[in-house]
């Protein structure tokens, strides 16, 4: 009983998440046009000037709107957001069915692949991609291409082993339906809850991922503006202008700690493992 | 378990030879030269590639690379310290890195633990979700604004700690990094001990210690706990590798010379033979680690012991 | 008050409390262990026969509270004196500390979900011993491979140093039941012992106990819906339904004389092998919310002859003889009740008597 009181609980707590998330999309979307301020204009009369209520974030060290360039921060990391649902949809619901569903030498070939690719730590792999091209959103994306479907691969393809040899699918086979019905009508839904939870967990680590390197110099270049690389400039300054610093943080805490109170949530809500345990 | 432990390292040694290969051929693709220095002239450049062998094929510097590396030899750094044994700059670097490292996942681990005891044994009161919103927090919040915040706060206003890394106070001028990096896998940890020990608490042979008599101390360290390690340490192994990430980020914030900081100085000035030097370490420690948790499990599980099996 | 009695349980209510709701899941349960002897306490799951030895050995888990009654336990000195413990009166960890184990024991239902997966037999036998009788790590392991022995196991050195997932379910069982005895209790109480066994071994292990319960002098608490189970070991059977025990008596009065209506669809419920019969016979509806007040009699929505006054008020304990109880309106001589076993019963109640029948299944 305790436990539905919890989930009630955490449930409200994803919906707190919903609307903070949602709240943040919009005022990502048009934040940037409610001034009439540029995120790249740079003005040498503004130069750091606290929020107030014309610059309703301040300005930083160059004298750009700080209300402007977080949102347009917020705005690349829920990009990195949605770029890690989609990789985990398909690069990695692709790989780990195959991988499973087939068997026999492809999967031995796949998971080789797997271990290696995953052997390779994401910051290795992301600077050796820097070091080829120039750091920028193209390369973020390349990288989290190469980095974001390992774990949704291995949990699709350990349901698929588990499910393949489940009845119903077993019966379904001997009635002569194809792979792909198997796959799509048998296997898949019976996953679909997992996946979810697996796809809002993949989101906090992209837009860390995101931030770390945009954090280190290595991701979106000035003037383009993200949470990460509005942080650390802003911490350059910061023992002399701590908002510069403050404001970017809280946006970026407020983004997280949303998704991750959303993950949480459908975890409890889909993830039939972890309930039922008082009755 | 010979014969799975053989595999697994043998699989291990392969992908750190495929790293290295992809390693090389990535930088033979890079548009930059270690020597873009512009008072060199062409025919200089020419000499110094020949001179530390860059003017030969792919394949043959790596297999010579390869060879090298048997004998425990990075090379030479082209740039940062021109000419310096890389064994020798690393020697300097690595053990900064490795305590801040260490200290980071001592820190986070313990608290960690002790942070998903108490919430799991007083699931329910008061405490429980104290702990669940630090939990919350502090797997959603990144290393460098914890960083930050303690710079700000316990070096800068307080004076508690030096701003800028001492080499004759290594505890002092490490111990705010590792804090910083500790966060994350602490919080982690305590939501995975939490929930993982609340479901153990819940197992029947929880139910057969308390009718032989066991105390609940007794209970929580016999049988709890041991129960509960192995999914602890599941989470924990990649933890250790965030810390790889993390580490980079706090160096930076607290100018420690630590391998991080290297690491972004060697790629930002091509100096290709110590980022494949770092990257190596960072790759080696990365599939050690999880060689070692998949080696754990089977000794801490004795189901996976016996049966070889890590699934 | 001439039997010897080591365990009585008199009034117990036990009720689990969250912030919705109470739900009173023991209501004054009255019931007594001779020494020496076998108790089966019999219902379907919900009925509370579980809840009711859990609170005897302070198993429950959190929110369950005893609301009223007590659970006296009559200790026999080796001088010969008696002492008497009302449990209820003790801590859960008082009881943990000085019951559990020493002086009851319990053999549970699954014994893989029971035994620690990642600790050895070996541990685990004398993990109990260590503590509780401050022998020394040889002595202990000793006397665990002589138990392990004389639960039948074989090669119990080799045993020792196994896990519970190396043996089969019947040695698990019989390595709980080593478990159990470890810290030579009074008291077994079995929870269902046999549920999770193949029914080639449930025998064996039955055949267990009972010998075990000879030579030691144990007396013995079965919990069980397997009437097969309570037919070939219980001496006295009692018959529990929504949180109270309808029905009491030695296992002779409640086979032979079933006397209330909810026993005998107990009984009925039971497919029978030896005769071929139309249909299995099912107790119509569902046991009641015990959530919400119960007004009457418990059973007496699914009862088809239920008198009037089972709507009204709840009946009182009947005393039919000497050891035998029944809570049903039916022997309340005011109500001019006719009590009407039904015919197929009887019948199988006739055949068994005279040995053509069987309860085993």
């Amino acid at each position: 009983m305790k436990e539905i009181v919890r989930r009630i609980g955490s449930k409200k707590a994803a919906i707190i998440g919903t609307v903070i998330i949602l709240f943040l999309v919009l005022l990502s979307l048009i934040g940037p046009s409610l001034n009439e301020f540029e995120y790249d204009a740079v003005n040498v009369v503004d130069q750091h000037i606290k929020p107030n209520a014309r610059y309703w974030f301040g300005t930083d060290i160059l004298g750009r709107d700080l209300w402007t360039r977080v949102f347009q921060g917020t705005k690349v990391s829920l990009y990195v957001a949605c770029l890690a649902v989609i990789i985990d949809m398909t690069i990695g619901i692709v790989y780990g069915v195959i991988s499973g569903y087939y068997g026999g030498w492809l999967d031995i070939i796949l998971q080789r692949i797997l271990e290696i690719v995953e052997g390779i730590p994401t910051v290795v792999l992301v600077t050796l991609l820097m070091l080829i091209m120039k750091p920028g959103l193209t390369t973020i994306t390349i990288a989290l291409v190469f980095a974001g479907w390992i774990n949704m691969s291995r949990l699709v393809r350990a349901q698929v082993l588990k499910l393949r040899e489940m009845e119903y699918v077993l019966s379904a086979k001997t009635m002569g339906a194809s792979d792909f019905y198997i796959i799509f009508r048998e296997i898949l839904p019976n996953v679909a809850g997992q996946i979810v939870i697996m796809a809002m967990m993949s989101i906090p680590q992209a837009i860390f991922l995101e931030a770390y390197l945009s954090f280190m110099g290595l991701g979106i270049p000035d003037p383009m503006a993200s949470l990460g690389s509005l942080i650390n400039t802003g911490f350059q300054s910061m023992l002399l202008y701590p908002y510069m610093v403050l404001i970017p943080v809280t946006v970026f805490v407020a983004l997280v700690v949303s998704f991750n109170l959303i993950a949480d949530g459908l975890r409890d809500i889909l993830d039939k493992g972890t309930e039922d345990t008082v009755s | 378990m010979r014969r799975y432990i053989a595999k697994r390292v043998l699989v291990a040694v392969f992908t750190m030879l495929i790293i290295v290969l992809i390693m090389f051929l990535m930088f033979n693709l890079m548009p930059g030269s270690p020597f873009n220095d512009q008072h060199l002239k062409k025919d200089q450049i020419d000499a110094l590639y020949r001179k530390y062998g860059l003017d030969r094929p792919v394949l043959e510097r790596y297999f010579r690379y390869l060879y090298n590396l048997l004998r425990g030899d990075f090379g030479v750094s082209y740039n940062i310290q021109k000419n310096m044994e890389i064994t020798k700059i690393l020697a300097l670097r690595l053990p900064i890195t490795v305590r801040i490292g260490v200290q980071a996942m001592i820190i986070g681990a313990v608290a960690g633990i002790i942070l998903g005891i108490i919430s799991a044994v007083n699931h329910g009161k008061a405490i429980d979700p104290v702990v669940s919103v630090f939990s919350m927090l502090g797997s959603s919040i990144p290393s460098f604004v914890f960083g930050l915040a303690l710079l700000y706060f316990l070096a800068f206003k307080l004076k508690l700690f030096p701003i800028m890394y001492s080499m004759d106070a290594p505890i002092a001028s490490t111990i705010l990094p590792s804090i910083a990096l500790s966060i994350f896998p602490m919080a982690n940890i305590a939501r995975y001990a939490r929930a993982e020990m609340i479901s153990v608490l819940d197992s029947g042979f929880v139910d057969l210690a308390k009718a032989k008599g066991v105390s609940k101390t007794g209970i929580l360290l016999k049988h709890v706990l041991r129960n509960s390690l192995i999914p602890i340490l599941t989470v924990m192994a990649p933890m250790l590798v965030e810390l790889i990430t993390g580490s980079l980020v706090v160096e930076n914030i607290f100018s420690i010379p630590g391998l991080g900081n290297l690491f972004i100085m060697a790629v930002q000035s091509n100096d290709f033979s110590v980022s494949i030097a770092i990257m190596f370490i960072y790759s080696t420690f990365y599939i050690t680690v999880m060689l070692i948790v998949d080696l754990l499990y089977g000794i801490i599980d004795p189901r996976i012991r016996i049966s070889g099996q890590a699934q | 008050m001439s039997e010897d009695l080591i365990l009585e349980i008199k009034n117990l209510s036990v009720s689990f409390k969250d912030r919705k709701k109470t739900i009173n899941v023991i209501r004054g349960v009255d019931l007594s262990l001779i020494r020496g002897k076998t108790l089966a306490i019999v219902g379907e799951s919900g009925s509370g026969k579980s809840v009711t030895v859990k609170s005897v050995m302070a198993l429950n888990t959190k929110g369950a509270i005893i609301d009223s009654g007590e659970i006296l336990y009559n200790h026999k000195n080796p001088d010969g004196t008696t002492e008497t413990i009302d449990l209820t009166e003790l801590s859960a960890k008082q009881i943990i500390k000085n019951i559990n184990g020493q002086k009851i024991a319990m053999v549970f239902q699954d014994p893989l979900a029971i035994l620690n997966p990642t600790m050895t037999i070996g541990k685990q036998i004398t993990e109990g011993m260590r503590l509780h009788r401050k022998i020394s790590r040889k002595d202990a392991k000793q006397e665990a491979i002589k138990l392990l022995t004389h639960v039948g196991i074989n090669e119990p050195e080799l045993r020792m140093k196994q896990y519970p997932h190396q043996l089969s379910g019947g040695m698990r069982q019989r390595v709980v039941i080593a478990i159990a005895l470890s810290c030579n209790p009074d008291v077994l109480i079995c929870d269902e012992p046999t549920t999770a066994l193949d029914v080639t071994i449930q025998a064996k292990i039955l055949e267990l106990i009972k010998n075990i319960q000879r030579e030691r002098g144990l007396s013995v608490i079965y919990i069980t819906h397997d009437l097969g189970v309570v037919a070939s070991v219980a001496d006295y059977v009692a018959v529990m339904y929504a949180g109270k025990v309808i029905e009491k008596g030695t296992a002779e009065d409640v086979f032979f004389r079933p006397a209330h209506p909810y026993t005998w669809g107990l009984f009925l419920s039971v497919p029978n092998v030896d005769k071929k019969e139309d249909e299995l016979y099912s107790i119509p509806g569902n046991p009641p919310d015990l959530s919400e007040p119960i007004k009457g009699d418990a059973f007496a929505v699914r009862n088809e002859n239920a008198l009037p006054i089972d709507y009204e008020e709840e009946p009182p304990i009947f005393k039919l003889s000497k050891t035998h109880y029944v809570a049903s309106w039916l022997y309340d001589p005011k109500q001019n009740a006719k009590v009407e076993i039904p015919e197929i019963l009887r019948k199988r109640i006739s055949d068994m008597e005279t040995g053509v029948g069987s309860w085993i299944l």
